[in-house]
């Protein structure tokens, strides 16, 4: 998962649906820059209007449709293009651009 | 700006007392939404919280700012000049997003536009930004650990088929230190 990919929701929480984001939504990843293991997400109805961009924890989403991006792409999104930045998931793992893993403990990702 | 009128704005921002005058939230932290590794976190060194460091160094006209505080923050704002805007806007967010989501596409071909008016809408977007918010024209927005988020309105010209309409549209940003503004979602049809 990473930058512009469609994501689904898969779980049901309180603060996503008080923003109107319920399970199995679909969205698409807006900022690439993942924060305290969050992707920015934004949600849109059919008419292409937004009905929701929230923060949603990586572990609740899963990959609908890979946008194909390269990591040259998603690092012009990334603050000061830093590949530092942890900015995909991959296999149960956060990684930055360099390859290197946050989580030591494959999907969890407080690990 | 002589050093009345400067400490006169210094008082009325961090009193709350809305000032016409561009306005920087400076905390103890070197740290900011920008810092590496990964996250504005909590900077232990200066005793910073995490949501003063996301808003350290953001830059805000003295009417139109975010009025977060905490109990015991030391954050300040204080009085700056702002004449231009650095704008973190990649072109994927056009052709790999706003003309490419289906329901994103659907809306930008009701306005008449279509994949060859990438580089135009490109343009409009960050010139219509850049204009916004300079002019004070901003909305503020949710603020969450990605930043102070703001939405900027603007008219876009139809094009084709279209070209004879108007249409109300607006774009999602986050506002960045020192003048940066980060385009989040390039463009909404209200």
């Amino acid at each position: 998962m990473k930058w512009l990919d469609q994501v689904r929701v898969t779980v049901s929480k309180k603060k996503y649906e008080k923003e109107g984001v319920f399970k199995g939504a679909i969205g698409t990843i807006i900022l690439s820059e993942i924060r305290y293991n969050q992707f920015e997400v934004v949600f849109s109805n059919p008419d292409g209007s937004d009905y929701a961009e929230i923060e949603i924890n990586v572990s609740d989403l899963e990959l609908v449709k890979d946008n194909g991006l390269s990591d040259q792409s998603i690092l012009q999104d990334l603050p000061k293009h830093d590949p530092h930045w942890w900015c995909k998931v991959e296999d149960g793992y956060i990684l930055n651009l360099l390859g290197e893993k946050k989580n030591k403990i494959p999907y969890d990702y407080n690990s | 700006m002589n050093i009345l009128e400067l400490i006169g704005n210094f008082l009325k921002l961090n009193l709350g007392i809305p000032c016409d005058c561009w306005a920087i939230r400076r905390s103890r932290s070197k740290k900011n939404i920008e810092t590496c590794k990964g996250e504005a976190t909590y900077d232990e060194a200066t005793n910073t919280c995490a949501h003063c460091v996301a808003l350290n160094q953001t830059i805000f006209k003295g009417n139109n700012l975010p009025m977060f505080k905490h109990f015991r923050c030391k954050c300040l704002w204080i009085p700056t000049q702002l004449n231009n805007v650095i704008l973190d806007f990649p072109q994927d967010k056009i052709t790999k997003y706003l003309l490419y989501e289906p329901n994103k596409f659907a809306m930008m071909r009701s306005m008449g536009y279509n994949k060859e008016n990438a580089n135009e809408i490109y343009e409009k977007i960050s010139k219509e930004v850049s204009k916004g918010f300079l002019n004070n024209q901003y909305q503020l927005k949710s603020f969450n650990n990605h930043g102070q988020h703001i939405q900027i309105n603007f008219i876009l010209d139809g094009k084709n088929e279209h070209s004879h309409e108007l249409f109300n549209c607006h774009t999602g940003c986050v506002v960045w230190p020192n003048g940066k503004i980060k385009i989040a979602t390039p463009l909404i049809k209200d």
